[in-house]
């Protein structure tokens, strides 16, 4: 018999099954359930306890932990998202890294809406691992954020620690420090303000109101009117992401890192990409074992992950796992 | 007299030049002019459509100089593109096929007996490939731009004849000012072509599998997954059996498609299970076990009409 299209069937006359450990119970309207459907019932009892038994784990796996790679013997990489939380991120060097790396992103809740994001790193790390430490309950693993997940990934590995999960390592990819946020807000309306002040410096006062007032009508009709490829459920699954972004710096703002006893990898897109507004290096700080990798010129944060940079970063990420598996860590300046 | 054969197959060719041979004494001059163009995003196009383009032209001038073989014939044109110098939006795979024609030529000028001219025609306003064309969706707005700059027929057999009698064994043939256009090529605006805002790939199933047959959705469930996917992705004729990655399928997508497919069926689907569940198919069982698992989450007690009992 078909269980499911059995299941399906009594769906459709309102008769509910459940079971409650080995007990089958049967819920239906006075008469729905007739002599030959619970004949039925009976007769395929252990069949369906065992479905749903199964459906049942199927439902309640951890629903944060996506698996991007999931093959392989080495000690699995969990990895948090950039800001917006999308794990999609890793995609390419998940791939780049082979059938041999199990690699798994964290997708954050708040980005489908079915519940708000957390605006703390604390909050965060700790959902995210409560599932790891139920989905991956032997040997080490290794600990991934990228951009501004590495405030997440941090508190998180420092939070699996206390639980007695083994932390291979960190690996931080293009990661700004937590300090880098608390100015993020006031040196980005500097900026704004620097720019306009000096488009209007050499302007006459004529130019000047029509300058304010062309960038005045330019800001109500962008926001009266949503982009044409854009459709409205899009939209609604953007601001989702609005959401999840503002939460991630408010949550990287708020953070204040603690030291870390274990080996932390920081992958920096290039040296010149090193600068205090991102505090990439300030990280060195939290750990007495830091490893440095540095990508080839023209990398940034935005493309490190993508082709072409990432195979050079997979292959990093490689020397990385081999150097950190006996603990060593290299000294400053980096390599 | 007009004989029929596909480039790429050696004995239609082989037969075709035989007849010429029996009925002419062998062919004065060949014109090489077959190809196909399937325009298209690079990520909309499978294998097989590749193939289906480049055949033609890298097969085919293959099998035509293999065949010529020991004739000497007064001149071979192949007929190139514009495509392989300007390397258009959509056309990855025709200016491929062109760039090889156009290397090929050059080699065979070397190394034949007989003198090849490799002529790079724009578009053909009223006959031809891109006259007929039909795009795949997605690029519509693709014909009607290429249409914009080609050029009528009269101009194109005036430029043919001029060139036979040029002696040059390579010229491209340009409406307008080469170098503009090649300056036009470098910055191309995707919202002039793209008719589908997704960003995924799009198409009809046969497009992206060629001939295989379509393995359509074969429950409810699936028929419903089926149309969310392919409204979400803008793939029309979805198998049921299509990975949600192999389509193009990017964060905000399976975003979306979570959602939708969260209250379309009320089931707490989350994006793992896109990633284990791929398919048309396996997201099926998936969310008709998540359904079956949340049976707790209906009546538990008796009361009213109902009644409850262990089984």
């Amino acid at each position: 018999m078909m269980v499911p299209a059995f299941l399906q069937k009594l769906r459709t006359h309102d008769i509910w099954v459940r079971a409650e450990g080995d007990r089958l119970l049967c819920n239906a309207p006075a008469g729905a359930l007739t002599p030959e459907l619970r004949d039925q019932l009976a007769r395929f009892k252990p069949e369906i306890l065992a479905y749903l038994s199964a459906a049942a784990a199927v439902a309640n796996r951890q629903r944060a932990i996506v698996p991007l790679q999931s093959k392989g013997e080495k000690p699995p990489v969990f990895g948090v998202g950039g800001h917006n939380g999308d794990v999609f991120c890793y995609g390419a060097l998940a791939r780049e890294l082979g059938e041999d790396q199990p690699f798994y992103g964290l997708h954050p809740p708040g980005l489908d809406g079915g519940s708000p994001p957390f605006t703390r790193a604390e909050d965060l790390a700790s959902y995210f691992a409560r599932q790891i430490r139920e989905f991956h309950r032997e040997g080490p693993c290794v600990i991934a954020g990228y951009c501004a997940g590495g405030v997440i990934a941090f508190e998180l590995a420092q939070q699996l620690r206390t639980i007695g999960q083994p932390i291979h390592s960190l690996a931080f990819f293009g990661c700004y420090h937590p300090t880098a946020y608390r100015w993020m807000g006031l040196r980005r309306r500097m900026e704004w303000l620097s720019t306009h002040m000096r488009a209007l410096a050499h302007q006459s006062w004529s130019e000047r109101a029509s300058y304010v007032r062309g960038k005045l009508e330019a800001r109500r009709g962008a926001a009266a009117q949503p982009s044409p490829a854009t459709s409205a459920e899009l939209e609604v699954v953007l601001s989702y992401r609005r959401k999840v972004e503002d939460a991630t710096i408010l949550a990287g703002r708020r953070y204040d890192p603690t030291r870390f006893p274990g080996v932390v990898n920081l992958f920096i897109p290039t040296r010149e990409w090193v600068s205090s507004d991102n505090g990439a290096l300030r990280w060195r700080s939290t750990s007495q074992h830091v490893n440095e990798f540095f990508g080839p010129e023209g990398c940034t944060g935005d493309n490190m992950l993508r082709e072409p940079y990432v195979a050079t970063f997979a292959e990093l990420f490689r020397q990385a796992m081999g150097t950190t598996s006996t603990a060593i860590s290299m000294p400053h300046p980096a390599r | 007299v007009v004989e029929v054969a596909a480039v790429e197959d050696r004995p239609q060719m082989q037969g075709v030049l035989d007849r010429v041979r029996e009925r002419f004494g062998g062919p004065d001059g060949v014109v090489h002019a077959a190809g196909i163009v399937r325009a298209g995003l690079m990520q909309a196009k499978s294998h097989e459509l590749a193939q289906s383009v480049l055949s033609p032209k890298v097969d085919g001038t293959a099998v035509l100089f293999d065949v010529l073989e020991g004739t000497r014939p007064g001149f071979v044109v192949l007929f190139s593109s514009l495509a392989a110098i300007l390397s258009p939006y959509a056309e990855c795979d025709y200016s491929g096929a062109n760039a090889f024609l156009d290397a090929f030529g050059s080699f065979a000028n070397s190394a034949g007996s007989f003198r090849t001219i490799t002529i790079n025609w724009p578009g053909w306003r009223e006959v031809g490939q891109l006259a007929e064309l039909e795009t795949l969706p997605g690029v519509e707005g693709w014909k009607a731009a290429a249409l914009r700059d080609a050029i009528e027929t009269k101009d194109g057999v005036e430029a043919f004849d001029r060139i036979l009698a040029s002696g040059h064994d390579r010229v491209i043939v340009c409406p307008q000012d080469l170098d503009r256009w090649l300056e036009k090529s470098r910055h191309v605006d995707p919202d002039v072509y793209l008719a589908h805002p997704n960003g995924a790939r799009s198409g009809t199933r046969s497009d992206r599998k060629g001939l295989t047959p379509i393995e359509r959705p074969a429950t409810p469930v699936e028929e419903r997954l089926a149309r969310i996917w392919s409204e979400v992705l803008g793939v029309s004729e979805l198998g049921r059996r299509e990975n949600f990655f192999e389509l193009g399928g990017h964060s905000l997508l399976a975003i979306r498609i979570v959602t939708q497919v969260r209250r379309a069926f009320d089931v707490d689907l989350s994006l793992r299970a896109l990633f284990e569940a791929p398919t048309v198919a396996d997201l099926g069982q998936y969310v008709e076990a998540v359904a079956l698992s949340e049976a707790g989450s209906g009546p538990t007690r008796g009361g009213g009409n109902r009644v409850e009992i262990e089984i």
